[in-house]
């Protein structure tokens, strides 16, 4: 009892106390988040209805609030940030800054802005029952997101990483339709595979390093002077879980299936936003790893070999297919393998950028293709030729197309060239990059050959029978909005330096 | 320590096994349960190597581990009311 009110112990409280107070002014953002999250919550168990018109409109009025408030409070941080490029500004030992970070907790929250909006046209046509659920699920997904972004120990990064697996699982079970609980049973099943891989992988580099604060240099000198195949296999434990996220080629089971049953707004949702926050958090790592050449090579080698795999597995994969969702996930296998080049390369100049904008331009023409595949309940590719469209529904399937495989008049031609017009500078002077780079180049010609099965069905094969399904849908506008401006960022030319 | 680290491993080990092998997705369960127990193990041994202080971390986990427990038990009860099973390879309603 002495010892625990002897002064030393209460001066380190009274430390610690001082430096969680001047902690929280950098985490003003996610205190809206959070407040937002638990309006909501408050919202939910104070109105005796369960659903109601009224109820969805404070719950997305909540939400929308919460995410201005937390945009705001970004830009601030981002503007209070120096421009020099490769900076670090602790908060403390367990969050960290950095310019890349900030841009993608943006780029997150604009993203939910947008399903926002979605949810916002709903309820001013007709509403949904599940809005409130669904709602308090994304923000609670964005705040493990914002958080694991923000990590700089392995303990909040795990903690926050669960946060939004577990947050994805809920998010995805919105709905509960007999196939859905089949697709979500896999889902949730190697999503808990992957985590406890990822943990055990955790505790070795735990006992290689010494530490678990990976934003020390200690950190790494210690993992550096660690026996190489320890080191091979507590990574590659590490990357499971990371690897799961991101849907890339040993953990991409899920994919298919949790594509194929679950809803379209909240698969959307889950397989454009969390990669965002995961890729980038991988390009922070790869590039505080820059100084230690021997731990870069290992998980450089890592990434590529994994990058490698996506490419080529997802698109021949993807010939296949005949069922449009699963052809979009395959897609979305393939452009994770795309997007890792980038992550690979980060030491090289402009790598944030060409990142930052292929994200944008596959999460927004995979929201379109969501939203339009939501609309006219499509499920097989076959179904695009039976039913009647509109033209604007067909055009907006044709830039669809067109921008996920990279043709020209689309953003995805522009977000392509940059990234491999990027990767390149790495791929001159590094074998095993030159083979990546040629290898994602000759994918992209084998994605033409299945994406323009959409454009074909619609524009030559119509057979045009009666019986379409017309039921309008709120996310039809933004997602014809977006796919316009698809087409314009054209106009804007290459937007690389 | 490394007695302690080696049943760590063992447990890690026992629980791949299980959930490459086993087609009931309670084993499935039972096998990730295996594999967060075995990185406690050796979260605890290396705390007492490196900082006592990060024996904490042990603690999260089953706090997590319990949470995700409940999620799988939770889904495994509405999928075998609807199907009267929970076997894994069976569930394939969804076309490969």
């Amino acid at each position: 009892m002495k010892q625990l009110f002897s002064n030393p112990f209460i001066e380190s409280f009274a430390h610690r106390f001082e430096n969680i107070y001047q902690s929280v002014g950098f985490l003003l953002p996610e205190a809206a988040l959070l407040a937002g999250i638990v309006l909501l919550l408050l919202l939910a168990i104070s109105t005796r209805k369960a659903y109601g018109l009224r109820l969805a409109f404070w719950a997305v009025a909540i939400m929308m609030a919460s995410l201005f408030a937390q945009l705001f409070f970004l830009v601030g941080q981002l503007r209070s940030l120096p421009d020099e490029a490769p900076l670090y500004l602790m908060a403390d030992t367990l969050c960290v800054f950095h310019p890349l970070q900030i841009q993608a907790r943006i780029a997150l929250n604009l993203g939910a802005l947008l399903f926002g909006v979605v949810f916002l046209f709903e309820l001013l046509g007709h509403y949904r029952k599940e809005s409130v659920e669904w709602l308090f699920w994304a923000l609670s997904a964005l705040l493990g997101l914002d958080l694991l972004l923000l990590s700089a120990h392995f303990l909040t990064f795990y903690m926050s990483f669960e946060l939004s697996s577990i947050a994805t699982y809920f998010l995805l079970s919105v709905g509960r339709q007999r196939r859905q609980h089949e697709a979500l049973m896999k889902y949730v099943l190697f999503g808990a595979f992957a985590s406890a891989l990822m943990l055990y992988g955790i505790s070795w580099i735990y006992g290689l390093a010494g530490s678990i604060e990976f934003t020390q240099a200690a950190f790494w000198q210690h993992l550096q002077a660690a026996p190489s195949l320890w080191l091979y296999i507590a990574w590659a434990l590490f990357a499971a879980g990371v690897f799961f996220k991101l849907s890339v080629v040993p953990f991409h089971f899920w994919a298919p299936d949790a594509y194929e049953g679950a809803p379209a707004m909240s698969l959307a949702f889950v397989s454009a936003i969390p990669k965002v926050a995961i890729l980038a958090f991988m390009m922070l790592l790869n590039s505080r790893m820059a100084a230690f050449a021997a731990l870069q090579t290992v998980w450089g080698q890592l990434l590529m070999a994994v990058a490698l795999a996506s490419l080529l597995l997802g698109n021949f994969i993807a010939l296949r297919q005949h069922n449009l969702k699963r052809l979009l996930a395959y897609s979305t296998i393939a452009h994770m393998g795309t997007l890792l080049l980038p992550v690979v390369a980060a030491g090289y100049e402009g790598a944030e950028e060409v990142f930052l904008y292929y994200w944008a331009v596959y999460a927004l023409t995979l929201f379109v293709a969501f939203a339009l595949a939501a609309q006219q309940q499509i499920d097989q590719i076959a179904d695009l030729r039976r039913f009647n469209h509109t033209t604007g529904a067909k055009l907006a399937w044709g830039v669809v197309a067109f921008s996920l495989a990279g043709l020209p008049p689309t953003a995805g031609f522009l977000a392509k060239l940059g990234v491999f017009v990027h990767f390149w500078k790495m791929a001159a002077s590094h074998n095993l990059a030159l083979l990546l780079w040629v290898t994602a180049l000759l994918s992209t010609a084998v994605a033409l050959a299945y994406y323009i099965k959409i454009p074909y069905a619609l524009f030559f094969k119509q057979e045009s029978e009666a019986g379409a399904p017309a039921g309008a849908d709120a996310a039809l506008l933004p997602a014809m909005m977006i796919a316009l401006l698809l087409v314009l960022a054209i106009l804007w030319g290459y937007p690389f330096a | 320590m490394q007695f302690f680290l080696g049943i760590g491993a063992i447990l890690f080990c026992i629980g791949l096994g299980i959930v490459l092998t086993k087609r009931q997705a309670v084993m499935w369960l039972v096998g990730i349960e295996l594999m967060l127990n075995a990185a406690n193990i050796n979260m605890v041994v290396f705390s007492k190597l490196y900082d006592p202080t990060n024996q904490l971390f042990a603690l999260f986990v089953m706090v997590i581990a319990v949470a995700e427990a409940c999620i799988i038990l939770a889904l495994l009860l509405m999928l075998y009311k609807q199907h009267k099973h929970t076997n894994i390879d069976q569930l394939n309603e969804l076309k490969h």
